[in-house]
């Protein structure tokens, strides 16, 4: 993503929105520690998921793009049905010019580049045919 | 967004000094156990609820709800303890009927669409958010100036 934004961030604004943990300890679906992947308890305060996006970022290194953190209503991830991951694209017009599948799978940052050079104008990238299909 | 990279490891450390959170209603502080530095889910817990150091963590001890509790007890023998952190617990729910309500997907908007409004709270130093005003970034500002590539996601 990070290179995505590093092509297209001038004309395209990236916002990463930060949503309900997907892999929380004490969630649904726990994970954490000994596999490798970050022990988290599920924010129960919007100060609380502010501290974990923050451990992301150093992690993983999100900046510069902007992180915008989902309300404790988790109104956007809900609105936008994000959990656990997923990638739009929204034209100047206000409307969903593409709506990617749902992550893991259907986390495509090449079919996000695809729909940002389309919307730009741009000549498209020739790609290899992927096997599967996009799940929504 | 899931991944560690090596080269961050060393940089883990930093993060809980400005990135520690006092404003938790839990009495001890969350600056107490840094989750970066501990190897496994019983450690963190363990360091951070078992106060009288039983191995066990009682209802008593937990301070994040009954809720959760519930689903760290995976043995249902009252205690949070070691032996419920290798009684699985992932998967549940990802399978079979979605019709009953809670834990049901909701419906991601389609292309073409008008997209979903939002302000949000744009993420700062955690410094910079407890001293200042919190800068709100809503979508629909955007219309008529740049397209925008929304990425949602978390940590884990």
């Amino acid at each position: 993503m990070k290179e995505l934004h590093a092509t297209y961030g001038e004309k395209v604004e990236f916002l990463v929105v930060y949503i309900t943990e997907a892999h929380a300890l004490d969630g649904r679906s726990p994970k954490g520690g000994a596999d490798g992947s970050p022990i988290v308890e599920e924010p129960v305060t919007l100060e609380e998921r502010k501290a974990i996006a923050r451990r992301c970022d150093i992690a993983i290194g999100l900046a510069p793009m902007r992180i915008l953190i989902d309300d404790m209503k988790n109104t956007a991830g809900t609105a936008y049905a994000g959990h656990p991951d997923r990638l739009y694209l929204v034209d100047k017009a206000g409307r969903i010019s593409y709506a990617g599948g749902r992550g893991p799978f259907g986390f495509s940052p090449d079919e996000l580049e695809d729909a940002i050079r389309l919307d730009l104008k741009l000549t498209p990238i020739e790609r290899k045919a992927k096997k599967g299909t996009r799940r929504k | 967004m899931r991944r560690l990279t090596p080269t961050m490891t060393a940089l883990m450390g930093l993060a809980l000094i400005a990135g520690a959170n006092p404003s938790s209603q839990d009495e001890r502080s969350k600056q107490d156990v840094d989750p970066d530095e501990t190897r496994t889910v019983w450690e963190y817990l363990a360091k951070r609820y078992d106060t009288d150091g039983d191995d066990k963590i009682t209802p008593e001890e937990y301070t994040r709800g009954t809720e959760a509790f519930t689903r760290l007890d995976r043995d249902k023998n009252g205690v949070i303890e070691e032996a419920d952190m290798s009684k699985g617990g992932r998967g549940r729910g990802r399978r079979g009927p979605r019709s009953r309500g809670q834990g049901q997907r909701p419906e991601p908007p389609q292309e073409g669409e008008r997209a979903p409004d939002f302000k949000l709270e744009l993420l700062g130093t955690a410094k910079k958010d407890a001293k200042e005003k919190q800068e709100l970034v809503q979508l629909s500002k955007f219309k008529g100036k740049k397209p925008v590539a929304l990425i949602f996601g978390s940590y884990t």
